[in-house]
């Protein structure tokens, strides 16, 4: 499996669970419905989850208005407007213009707005600011612009005080400089700070606003000219796109301009206003009666019973004790969850009740922030809405218990106080389900019983106790933060002392691009030479960032193995609040297991793959000319042309105990120039003192390559630091001097000595670690897809790389 | 048991209004005249008074009452 592609198979692993669960991917049945009622496997449903605020979709103004339109000109105009439009699009802009007190320009959704506008309203010596949150349609429309070169980046949500910042820095550099953000976002239902937005705009002549207003139309301001607009005038820097597939009930999307040339221009040459299809009749003929309602006095009756609703759903959240995220004022509510699992338990139940809310799940939000989104609209009555705020609270505390989960957990999930007077249950009795179990925790190998510790992790990598013993020693009292782990260590057991799970965590500094594609990590790496912790970030990972192997011990055959493993995640979500860390990986899983893979999303991990790892299982020959024939016919070529060929070149030796200290420099340096080049897996520097350390180990051995002849400078060339596990040879790092590398293939005959030596050391098998698969795999190793499963406390730095990742493939 | 505070009750719009005393409220006293037609609800703890405007048949005001207005209603209920 490719890395780049992890984000979507996450988000597919993510989707395709709550499909499995009858939460996602609904039907309503083929039967009319009319108000807030539907249909779903036979039963009937409230649906709180239309963003359809105003319920204008039954009027029957509106399917008047569309039925008339496609008996006029059928069910559509096929032609570009760029050549001819039906006249009631001229009608529809006329009256929107009316709406927005403002130049309107429409197009047949609001992202193809973002396409038609974006590229021609940002010159290439503009920058663009974007909010962290700013819907996805506008993410997308500004790739096309990065192509060009455009100086792009995001700001955290809603921070002001950050956009002035970098609006300060960048106006020298640029001539405009656009925050792109939304009016009412769409997750949590908060607002931008349009006060202080406008503010920014009369300050700083060179910042443009460019928002789009999907959620706040029609429900805000006059004529229902949404939320940004409800409290001022289009400004002539500001830039608005909203949508009228929402409360506006038809389809399309509409751009307002606070400058008449920026409408003229967009109109003449946006992309989708050129090439691609016009919007329907029948959405034309409904927005046309829905703008006259909005001209109407009509409009202020049906925002003031949505915004009744809105009020009776903030006080019967407030009188259920519900853990409320959202801010007032928008349609869209989010109830705090915390983890997937209580999200997923909620809303199953909620359908089972005949209700039917959302699942608010990464990744548009963070895992940890799990929530029930559901939305209001004015044709909810006070009842249903109570029915369905009474029945929330009372699957909410059934399903905390059947999670885990208490409110404790919740509202420190999302980082805001408890409050005093809870009627949900305030603790969980997890003892009553974990009793079973006993945790250990220990903070040094030291304390662990060497051969306890080596029964469970004995030749699976350099972790059993005595690599751990030199790896804490390495990864200690050293100068920079990077080169100083945390250890801790977990062993859970059941009554009868039966290891059900165990495993070990270091907590150390990581690059959040180590994961990324190669590119990526160029570009981030460009940033690092002024700025060395540029998009680092602290990490608990299972293992270590030099260890390779199954971390993580799980006894599939005991009955616990779910309730141990959920007894770590506490654990470690502890471990994370105490160091302050930014995300928890649980790293090396070869393969994926269903089971435990629902299990981690449940807890909030979603999985991403690793680069493959290799392995050679078996090694069923005694003499190198019987491994020669044990590969296949092509890799026989390969070894006999690239490798034995250029064996006689070199002076192989293997290094034990003591060695100089300037051997040992002359190594790192060999170590250092296969670091610069290996951006695939991306990760700071080892410490030179970890190389004195385990050159002396006598778990460790070098085998070193010198060339012989003309092409020797009596240094080796390649150097190989390898772990001499109990059945296993493991290869940890490699060192190279890359001037002959090409003509000799140091490399590759690396490779091979490594596979002679693992055999006259008659270990079973040999574990080459990541990357360099097609050299690997000519010298008899497998491919091993790998695994990790990540949880974020906060997707900003991942936002920022992803923004970087869209952004190089738009480039590109 | 669901609660409303007066503070709360009175960020509802006039229909708004209606429809909690509709779902909530309880009728305790109703008084018509020439010109207006006044009926107090008792709401959760407290009592709200709604006017009904007859020349123009719509409901002009549905506010909470004070501890004294309430005692005039109830006053003149009993003396009635």
């Amino acid at each position: 499996m490719s890395k780049t592609n992890s984000f979507y198979d996450t988000v597919d692993q993510i989707v395709t669970y709550g499909i499995e669960k009858n939460i996602l991917h609904l039907f309503t049945e083929d039967l009319p419905f009319e108000g807030t009622k539907i249909k779903i496997n036979s039963k009937q449903i409230l649906n709180f989850a239309s963003c359809s605020y105003l319920g204008l979709e039954f009027d029957p103004r509106l399917k008047a208005g569309a039925i008339k339109a496609i008996e006029k000109y059928g069910t559509q105009f096929s032609e570009s407007r760029a050549y001819v439009s039906v006249g009631s699009y001229k009608e529809l802009e006329d009256l929107l213009e009316k709406v927005f007190e403002a130049f309107c320009v429409i197009t047949p959704t609001t992202t193809l707005g973002h396409i038609a506008n974006i590229p021609v309203l940002v010159a290439d010596e503009d920058a663009v600011i974007m909010d962290q949150q700013v819907h996805n349609s506008v993410q997308t429309a500004v790739q096309i612009v990065k192509g060009r070169g455009v100086h792009i980046e995001l700001v955290r949500h809603n921070r002001m005080d950050l956009l002035e910042e970098r609006i300060k820095e960048l106006r020298n550099k640029h001539k405009k400089i656009w925050y792109m953000a939304d009016g009412i976002y769409s997750m949590f239902g908060d607002s931008s700070p349009v006060d202080k937005i406008y503010e920014l705009l009369d300050r700083y002549p060179e910042f443009y606003y460019y928002v789009d207003d999907a959620h706040g139309m029609s429900i805000h301001g006059k004529n229902g000219r949404g939320f940004v607009l409800s409290k001022h005038k289009i400004h002539e820097k500001m830039m608005l796109v909203t949508s009228l597939n929402k409360a506006f009930a038809s389809g399309g999307g509409v751009m307002a301009y606070g400058d008449k040339e920026w409408a003229r221009k967009v109109g003449t040459v946006g992309g989708p206003l050129l090439s691609s299809g016009p919007m329907q009749p029948s959405a034309i003929g409904a927005a046309i009666a829905a703008a006259k309602i909005h001209l109407s006095d009509e409009i202020v009756e049906m925002q003031e019973r949505l915004k009744d609703n809105i009020e009776f759903t903030l006080l019967m959240l407030k009188k259920y004790k519900l853990p409320l995220i959202s801010k007032a004022g928008a349609a869209i509510f989010f109830v705090g969850v915390s983890l997937p699992k209580l999200g997923n338990n909620i809303v199953r139940r909620m359908l089972d009740e005949g209700y039917y809310v959302n699942l608010g799940v990464f990744p548009t939000v963070p895992m940890k922030q799990t929530g029930i989104r559901f939305t209001i609209t004015r044709l909810h009555t006070f009842k249903e809405i109570e029915s369905m705020i009474s029945k929330l609270s009372e699957v909410f505390p059934i399903a905390m218990e059947e999670e885990n989960i208490s409110i404790t957990d919740i509202y420190k999930a999302f980082k805001i106080p408890l409050p005093e007077d809870l009627i949900l249950n305030k603790r969980v009795d997890l003892e009553n389900k974990q009793s079973l179990l006993k945790l250990e925790h220990f903070m040094s190998i030291k304390e662990i019983e060497k051969e306890s510790w080596d029964k469970i992790f004995k030749g699976k990598g350099i972790f059993d106790s005595d690599g751990l013993s030199i790896l804490e020693n390495g990864f200690s009292k050293n100068r920079l933060p990077e080169d100083n782990w945390i250890f801790d260590y977990y062993i859970i057991r059941d009554c009868n002392q039966t290891v059900i799970a165990a495993t070990f965590f270091t907590t150390a500094l990581w690059k959040d691009d180590m994961l990324s594609a190669a590119t990526i990590s160029e570009q981030v790496e460009a940033k690092r030479r002024t700025d060395p912790y540029y998009l680092t970030g602290k990490v608990i990972s299972s293992g270590s960032l030099i260890t390779e192997g199954e971390h993580l011990y799980l006894d599939y055959e005991s009955s616990l193995w779910k309730e141990a493993l959920q007894l770590l995640f506490r654990n470690v979500y502890s471990l994370q609040e105490e160091y302050k860390a930014d995300r928890i990986v649980f790293r090396d899983f070869y393969g994926i297991n269903k089971e435990l893979d629902n299990l981690m999303a449940d807890n909030g991990f979603f999985r991403l793959a690793m680069p493959d790892s290799h392995l050679i299982e078996r090694m069923p020959w005694n003499t190198p000319e019987e491994f020669y024939h044990s590969l296949s016919v092509k890799s026989r070529e390969h070894v006999r042309q690239k490798i034995l060929r250029n064996e006689g070149q070199f002076d192989i030796a293997i290094i034990e105990g003591h060695v100089s200290q300037k051997a040992v420099d002359y190594w790192y340096r060999l170590y250092l120039n296969v670091k610069e080049k290996s951006l695939e897996l991306n990760t700071f520097a080892l410490p030179r003192k970890f190389f004195k350390a385990i050159s002396e180990d006598p778990n460790w051995e070098v085998i070193q390559l010198h060339l012989k002849g003309i092409y020797s400078n009596q240094m080796p060339c390649c150097v190989v630091f390898c772990y001499k596990s109990v059945d296993a040879y493991i290869p940890v790092i490699i060192g190279i001097d890359y001037i002959f590398n090409r003509k000799f293939g140091i490399y590759r005959q690396a490779l091979y000595q490594i596979v002679l030596r693992a055999k006259q050391l008659r270990k079973g098998k040999i574990m080459f670690g990541f990357s360099a698969s097609i050299e690997k795999k000519k010298v008899g190793a497998k491919v091993v897809p790998t695994f990790a499963y990540m949880h974020a406390r906060d997707t900003f730095q991942l936002e920022v790389l992803s923004s970087i990742s869209k952004l190089h493939a738009a480039s590109n | 048991m669901i609660r409303i505070t007066t503070v709360e009750y009175c960020r509802f719009s006039i229909k708004g209004r209606l429809r909690l005393l509709d779902l909530f409220g309880e009728i305790v006293f109703e008084k018509v005249t020439k010109t207006e037609e006044v009926i107090v609800f008792k709401l959760f703890d407290f009592y709200v008074a709604v006017t009904k405007d007859l020349g123009i048949n719509a409901v002009v005001e549905a506010d909470p009452l004070s501890s004294d207005e309430v005692f005039q209603f109830i006053f003149l209920s009993e003396n009635k």
